[in-house]
């Protein structure tokens, strides 16, 4: 058993010697006289083996597999870009309108109550249940996140305190249930490959309808939209306006689509009556100024989003581990394994999550 | 290790150039470790596309932990294999000395001895036990140390050494007697 080690310790010196350092078997035989007769033939076995696997894959074939990947990288990170940039269109009648159902619901008492239950209590599935609508309810890809964000936090509170209660089952339920949210935040902000139609929210208004490109992208819901600007999302503006301005937003008239909820009444007319009576070049010089404030106000709400976001997960990623750690050396024995599997798949997901949510910051400081 | 390391952190911003540089090292080696493990080098090419796509679509979630990036990508590689045996095994296999011919050498004496002896060798190795099979083909093909294949393996490089002494043993014996 010995000399087998020794020579097998022997054998990998030689092999090293002349696959390396250069030398030759003769000369390693030499420093080896004694085992020159078994090594000979084993290190020539080696040099045959890696003489017929001197093999390279075809170059042409090696050139077109590097353009192919790396041409899908970038379809990725454009796919991802476009995703992200998203991320910052929320449309507002929408979080008004779940304001409204989240208040309806949660005046239930029955709801509310199961709003603080754990996993080995009847109300339970109602938690879940309602969870589940709301998420359902979120329409934007960064509300959900977020929304997530919060639901994996009272996971974490939940498998801690079903393993101080000894509860094994219930902590690898809670546990999977962390897992598959924090792999659905994963998804939903671009760390897997997704269809880029998961974002897409249809348009609130009819397709017929003469409204530009932004006033459908933010056109809110009737219901919720000033009730003044509904005939003119439906009605084609004047032609002599339609042919001095551009559409998107005409200086001095109350911004069509945008619902009063959650977008206070900007300070355009201030500005606009100062340049109304000016010629007919100037309108659109304003308009320009106002599409350019308007663009900039929406990157300044997206970056402040996703600074919360990444906020929100920085702190998790730390409490959540800790959390877990720290139940972990109370828990009994049964538990602990499935505290570990918590405690890794925790680690393992907050680290991708931030690692992408930085490497977006980066570009789009690059940007910039 | 410290420009690899560099290297990896460029490449995880998609820095074009850093990730050809990781292709450009790794493609070759990785290749023959695959053609050892399927016997197969037009399928075996695929998979190594495969592997670098799969490596660097997630090269974000990727540590070192010390190792050298090239482990992380036989790990891949490894996984690839094994995908390729369970999707094999239901479905019907192109014979070996078909799939060994298209070798970039021109001469044709010299093609079919190579292709005899690749041919060999593989069959050779297919009768290795699952571990003397992992560190022949990480050792020889694959081009790792010692270390590197007993951190990849979870073993003591002693008991790597052993391995590789017994399965080039156990070939010698296989290719003499064919």
């Amino acid at each position: 058993m010995e000399n087998n080690r020794e020579f097998a310790n022997i054998f990998d010196e030689c092999l090293e010697r002349i696959l390396t350092g250069g030398e030759t078997v003769e000369e390693c035989l030499t420093s080896y006289p004694e085992h020159a007769s078994e090594l000979e033939p084993l290190l020539q076995t080696v040099l045959n083996a890696k003489q017929v696997l001197d093999i390279t894959p075809r170059l042409e074939f090696k050139e077109r597999a590097r353009y192919q990947i790396l041409a899908e990288l970038r379809d990725i990170e454009e796919r991802k870009q476009r995703r992200f940039s998203l991320f910052g269109w929320q449309p507002r009648w929408a979080t008004a309108a779940i304001a409204i159902l989240v208040l309806l619901v949660a005046s239930s008492s029955t709801v509310t109550a199961a709003g603080n239950s754990m996993p080995d209590q009847l109300l339970y599935p109602v938690k879940l249940a309602t969870e589940e609508t709301r998420l359902a309810l979120t329409p934007s890809a960064l509300g959900k996140v977020e929304y997530y964000a919060e639901l994996v936090d009272r996971r974490v509170n939940e498998i801690v305190s079903m393993a101080n209660k000894g509860k094994l089952e219930q902590v690898e339920k809670t546990t999977r249930r962390m897992n598959n949210q924090l792999m659905a935040m994963e998804i939903l902000v671009g760390i897997e490959e997704i269809a880029p139609e998961v974002l897409t929210i249809p348009p609130a208004v009819p397709e017929a309808a003469p409204a530009p490109d932004e006033l459908v992208e933010e056109a809110p819901a009737v219901l919720v939209a000033p009730e003044e600007s509904k005939p003119e999302l439906m009605a084609p503006p004047p032609p002599e306006a339609a042919a001095q301005l551009p559409p998107p937003a005409r200086a001095g008239e109350p911004q069509k689509g945008k619902p009063e909820i959650t977008a206070p009444a900007r300070p355009v007319p201030e500005k606009a009556p100062a340049l109304a009576p000016a010629p007919a070049a100037i309108p659109a010089l304003v308009d320009e100024v106002e599409e350019d404030r308007e663009k900039a106000e929406e990157e300044d709400e997206e970056l402040s989003k996703r600074a919360k976001l990444r906020g929100i997960l920085t702190r998790n990623a730390v409490k959540h581990p800790e959390a877990l750690q720290a139940a972990l050396q109370e828990a009994p024995e049964p538990i602990r394994q499935a505290l570990r599997n918590a405690l890794e798949t925790s680690n393992i997901e907050y680290e991708k999550l931030l690692q992408l949510l930085e490497a977006m910051e980066d570009e789009a400081e690059d940007e910039d | 290790m410290q420009d690899e390391e560099s290297l990896v952190l460029r490449a995880k911003e998609r820095d074009e150039a850093a990730l050809t540089q990781l292709y450009e090292e790794n493609f070759d080696k990785i290749y023959r470790y695959i053609v050892l493990k399927i016997g197969d080098r037009t399928e075996a090419e695929d998979m190594t596309q495969q592997v670098f796509l799969k490596a660097f679509k997630s090269i974000s979630g990727y540590r070192s932990k010390g190792s050298p990036f090239s482990s992380w990508l036989f790990r891949i590689a490894h996984n690839q294999v094994v995908d390729h045996w369970r999707k094999k095994s239901k479905r019907a296999t192109v014979p070996l000395e078909e799939t060994l011919v298209g070798s970039s050498n021109s001469n044709p004496g010299s093609d079919v001895e190579r292709k005899m002896d690749i041919e060999n060798l593989v069959a050779a190795t297919k009768r290795l036990t699952g571990l003397q099979q992992e560190v022949v083909s990480l050792r020889f093909a694959g081009g790792l140390s010692v270390a590197q294949v007993a951190r990849l393996m979870g073993k003591s490089e002693g008991a790597i050494k052993a391995l590789q002494h017994s399965a080039i043993v156990s070939l010698r014996k296989m290719l003499a007697t064919g």
